[in-house]
């Protein structure tokens, strides 16, 4: 994993101006571009319009982060552009729904009763539901912890919370995913 | 069925393929290109330019002709044995303020410039004494009185300094 420039330097050599904006929009997206990208594409589950999407967001990024006051996470600011973005998006995109649609997002692994009877399509999607209906803290840390496979340090630097209050999180966001999926399927 | 694992425990992320730097690279170009198309610099197209140009120009010489038709003295070509002389007189006497005295005084005949002068001085007379006409009675009153109070010697003395005959004075009324 390359190493970025911490988030507070990232924004000072923002602030400079000219080239040196663009050298630090540059670490921004190397940085986090490939979480946001995954962010977006698990729920259009098409790279067309993840791409689409995600250049709004970064441009949105740029046009805004002059602005941004650090009352949040660079990364919570973006995952909420990303958010906003990407329902955006396919609101308007109602109509034109894409025929190129990415596989599951998770595999099944046989031992559970109830997974066993349904298919990894329809898991993925209420396992997508059950993280959209969860706090933002604990979306963001289920996210990153699940699916990007960061270590609690990691998120914690990325989110501003200590690695105890991520571990509560997560273990919250499991347990209302597990809850959410069996009510769902009527268990 | 295992029940102390979660759901989540039994669900494995689909592996996915690795986002390049080249694509992230592409990404920043693309933003900084829409991001440079959102905020273009206003450019004036040619033809706009062109009229631009056109407009400015026909100004300049529209104040330029202005500019030259007020600096020109405008000469009026004038038939003077058409006019009456009563019409001109009547015209100066109107206008008498914008004519320079001097010069109006060049063209008068010698033998009429008396008969200005005097009307001149009535004039002036006239208006700067027309409140004080009362005060000027009382100075030519004064005067009568002011001569009446001249001893005559005096003014056997007077006449003699200038050389004066008293006997040709005396048929004078106005001073005895």
């Amino acid at each position: 994993m390359k190493q970025h420039p911490e988030d507070s330097e990232i924004l000072k050599l923002f602030l400079q101006g000219a080239s040196f904006s663009e050298k630090a929009f540059n670490h921004i997206v190397h940085k986090y571009g490939c979480q946001l990208y995954w962010q977006i594409r698990r729920i259009t589950k098409n790279h067309e319009q993840t791409n689409d999407i995600l250049q709004n967001v970064f441009v949105k990024v740029w046009l805004n982060l002059a602005k941004f006051n650090e009352q949040s996470t660079l990364y919570t600011w973006m995952y909420r552009i990303a958010r906003n973005e990407t329902i955006t998006f396919l609101e308007k995109e109602k109509r034109n729904a894409s025929a190129d649609i990415d596989d599951s997002v998770v595999e099944i692994i046989a031992g559970h009763a109830v997974l066993d009877t349904h298919s990894p399509d329809e898991i993925s999607e209420l396992l997508m539901k059950a993280i959209d209906q969860l706090p933002e803290k604990q979306s963001q840390v289920f996210q990153l912890k699940y699916f990007e496979d960061l270590k609690y340090s990691e998120i914690s630097a990325q989110l501003g919370t200590s690695e105890g209050a991520l571990k509560a999180s997560y273990f919250h966001a499991v347990q209302k995913i597990q809850e959410f999926i069996l009510n769902a399927l009527n268990h | 069925m295992e029940t102390n694992k979660n759901i989540v425990d039994f669900m494995k992320p689909r592996e996915r393929e690795s986002i390049s730097d080249d694509y992230l690279n592409g990404l920043v170009s693309h933003v900084m290109s829409a991001v440079k198309e959102e905020k273009p610099i206003k450019i004036i197209p040619f033809y706009k330019k062109t009229i631009f140009w056109f407009s400015n120009v026909a100004a300049l010489i529209l104040i330029f002709i202005l500019i030259q038709f007020n600096n020109q003295p405008t000469t009026i070509a004038v038939d003077f044995n058409s006019v009456s002389q009563k019409e001109l007189l009547a015209y100066i006497e109107d206008n008498i303020e914008d004519f320079d005295q001097e010069l109006l005084m060049s063209y008068v005949p010698v033998k009429n410039e008396n008969l200005l002068i005097d009307q001149e001085t009535k004039e002036s007379e006239s208006s700067s004494s027309e409140g004080s006409t009362n005060e000027n009675k009382e100075e030519s009153s004064f005067d009568k009185n002011q001569f009446n109070k001249i001893s005559k010697e005096d003014i056997l003395d007077y006449l003699d300094e200038e050389e004066l005959n008293y006997e040709d004075l005396q048929d004078s009324p106005e001073i005895f």
